[in-house]
């Protein structure tokens, strides 16, 4: 459940704000390794370089126990890939955001990574940990996102000597659930975020700007389609765009959750097939299997994308030693099932831009989720279709499944469609109708109305009418709740809405109402 | 820039300031009708903004065609280009959409495109117009004003997160 408590987060950063006016736009690409930062420059997108002159910073949280404060990224140096990987660095948290511990994702990971990710398998927030000095010191995945946002924003502020403002990139694929989530790690880290904004959208807005900015140079008004597609360690995303004078409207959106990690963790299966028990205590010599293993088949992995076959030749330790030569077919074999094409690239295409800019250009989004409520027999019904265009409005009409019935239960879904085709739900909140008149069944009209505003926020209303009582008023005051509700431990809970049994049913009255 | 930058940040940046007061700057864009209709608003202003819709709005009486801007035989292009420019005045991303003064709303104007751009729904929309139907069907809340959504006046910092 949301905590309505802690609003506190505003801080000093916000009254500086009011101060020094000229505050600027920076566009933060999250990746799943990786993170850059951009600003528009009045002219072009710039890429803000680190103190080391890199554009593409590694995103990892190291503890430590001496250091006061744990130090990310952005501003360590590792003096190796090892160092990363010895347990007391965390990192891959966008993939772990927002998941409960029976998402398989989380359960994937928790075998390949290695610190800590420790499951029970009921559908609650997976428990983080990274080792400091022989011992497991807990952490969040939003902690771990806040701390390095910190950093990042720090540097932002160091480079361009103003406040800064953020816009914030994420997956089309992500869920509500984890918006909020990144939401969250924003506010921890003191951002002013300005929009979360998909991938694609970022990149259809570049691609608008460049449009615009060869105009000169060929055809004016004419309008583009494009396909878009960013495939990263964590995520993959595609969206249609068609664009014509600034602006893109976008025609469909989609993301999957599928990337180079997957890529990564299939083919360490696949060289050590019994590593899940292997590795499974987790002591000082199985993490130092682990990275071994990992760095070795991410080498491998790299240097498939230019070369027809790999040796691999590693000692794990504990008599353990591999020595196998992997070639290109057998790499896309492997990985068949997983992903859409052999991409071995793990570059995160860093197509962040600053949309605030003085230029005319709009990114007309859509939503990649459908969004319905549970009924007509514990089905999901939408209400908003994806690829919807947002900000958007639609209500749908209800009723009741028994005679007399009260009280109805809604109960609200995000849908998103998997690569086999099998639909995933996400429990995003639940609320309570009641004061139905007694009436037999079919006959009150429970009105449910969604509503996506233009920072992307979810209303759902509710209002209950009696037909052939000569008015239209609602019998009862009308309800609206902002989603997600549901927090933390949306599994578990879902599991217990499923447990209320059918007496709160609701089902579908007629089609969607015009709008 | 702070000029667009007033869109969007208005609508993240309500502040908590003691207790229940909300700053004003940021209210500039929700300064519609509403406003008032917060969750702590009185029963009775509910049933008011269920009653309203009687009163229609001026958009409400327009057709489609004219939502748009365009001609009844406006072509296709005419009409995608209509569209797009609207968009770029009204949609909430839009440079200076704050200052629309007029009580148009992007998702009645996209509404209005998807019908029209489509050939078959276009003559379906035709057909009805000349025989003379209502012009637009309102169910309980999108008749209830401007859809900018029915918490617009709440929006608070923390919003984002907790």
């Amino acid at each position: 459940m949301s905590e309505e408590v802690g609003y506190t987060v505003a801080s000093d950063s916000d009254t500086a704000r009011e101060e020094t006016s000229p505050e600027v736009a920076i566009g933060i690409d999250i990746g799943t390794c990786q993170c850059s930062l951009a600003v528009w420059s009045g002219s072009q997108v710039e890429l803000i370089r680190n103190t080391r002159n890199q554009k593409l910073m590694k995103l990892y949280v190291t503890f430590r126990d001496e250091s006061p404060s744990p130090v990310g990224g952005v501003s360590n140096q590792l003096s190796h890939e090892y160092e990363m990987l010895s347990g007391a660095s965390i990192f891959n948290m966008k993939r772990l955001i927002g998941r409960v511990d029976t998402d398989p994702i989380v359960s994937h990971a928790s075998k390949t990574l290695p610190f800590l990710i420790q499951t029970l398998g009921i559908g609650v927030k997976p428990f983080v940990a990274a080792l400091v000095n022989n011992m497991w010191r807990s952490t969040t995945p939003e902690e771990v996102v806040a701390i390095y946002l910190v950093e990042l924003k720090a540097l932002a502020e160091a480079r361009l000597k103003r406040p800064v403002t953020d816009v914030v990139t994420v997956p089309a694929a992500f869920s509500r659930l984890q918006l909020t989530r990144i939401g969250r790690s924003c506010a921890m880290a003191g951002l002013h975020v300005l929009r979360l904004m998909p991938e694609p959208a970022a990149v259809a807005l570049l691609y608008a700007q460049q449009q615009l900015s060869n105009r000169n140079m060929g055809d004016s008004g004419s309008e583009k389609l494009g396909l878009i597609f960013n495939m990263g360690a964590g995520f993959c995303d595609v969206a249609i765009t068609a664009t014509a004078g600034g602006v893109s409207q976008m025609k469909a959106l989609a993301g999957s959750s599928v990337g180079g990690e997957d890529l990564l963790q299939n083919t360490m299966h696949w060289l050590v097939p019994e590593m899940d028990v292997l590795f499974s205590s987790r002591g000082f010599d199985e993490i130092k299997s682990m990275r071994i293993l990992r760095v070795a088949t991410q080498d491998a992995i790299h240097r498939l994308s230019f070369q027809p076959n790999v040796q691999i030749d590693i000692d794990l330790g504990n008599g353990t030693r591999i020595c196998r030569v992997l070639d290109v077919e057998e790499f896309e074999e492997i990985n068949k099932a997983k992903s859409t094409q052999a991409s071995t690239r793990w570059k995160l295409a860093s197509g962040v831009n600053d949309p605030f800019g003085s230029l005319d250009l709009l990114t007309i989004q859509v939503i990649a989720h459908s969004i319905g409520i549970r009924a007509d027999n514990n089905s999901f019904v939408s209400i908003i279709d994806r690829s919807t265009t947002l900000p958007a409005k639609r209500e749908m009409l209800f009723t009741t499944a028994h005679d007399n019935q009260t009280e109805a239960l809604i109960v609200v879904y995000e849908e998103e469609e998997d690569d086999d085709d099998d639909e995933k739900r996400v429990l995003l909140g639940y609320f309570k109708v009641v004061g139905i008149p007694p009436a037999p069944r079919g006959v009150p009209e429970i009105n449910v109305c969604m509503d996506i505003d233009d920072s992307n926020m979810l209303g759902v209303m509710s209002g209950i009418v009696m037909p052939g009582s000569g008015t239209r008023h609602p019998v009862v005051p009308l309800m609206e709740v902002r989603m997600p509700t549901a927090d933390d431990g949306h599994g578990l809970c879902e599991d217990a809405l499923n447990r209320l049994g059918s007496t709160l049913d609701l089902v579908t009255l007629h089609n969607k109402l015009d709008t | 820039m702070a000029g667009t930058l007033t869109n969007s940040a208005g609508a993240t940046s309500f502040r908590f300031l003691n207790g229940d007061r909300f700053s004003p700057p940021s209210s500039i864009r929700s300064a519609s009708n509403l406003y008032i209709r917060g969750r702590n608003a009185p029963k009775a202003s509910l049933h008011a903004v269920i009653d309203e819709p009687l009163v229609e709005s001026k958009m409400k009486s327009m057709s489609l065609y004219d939502v748009l801007n365009v001609e009844r035989n406006a072509t296709a292009s005419e009409i995608k280009s209509a569209y797009r420019s609207l968009a770029k005045r009204y949609h909430p991303d839009a440079s200076g959409s704050e200052q629309n003064d007029d009580d148009r709303d992007f998702i009645d104007i996209h509404d209005a495109y998807v019908t029209l751009s489509d050939p078959t729904a276009r003559a379906l929309y035709d057909l009805k117009l000349s025989a003379g139907f209502e012009l637009r069907s309102g169910g309980l809340y999108t008749a209830a004003g401007k859809s900018s959504g029915f918490y617009a006046g709440r929006r608070w910092e923390t919003d984002q997160c907790w």
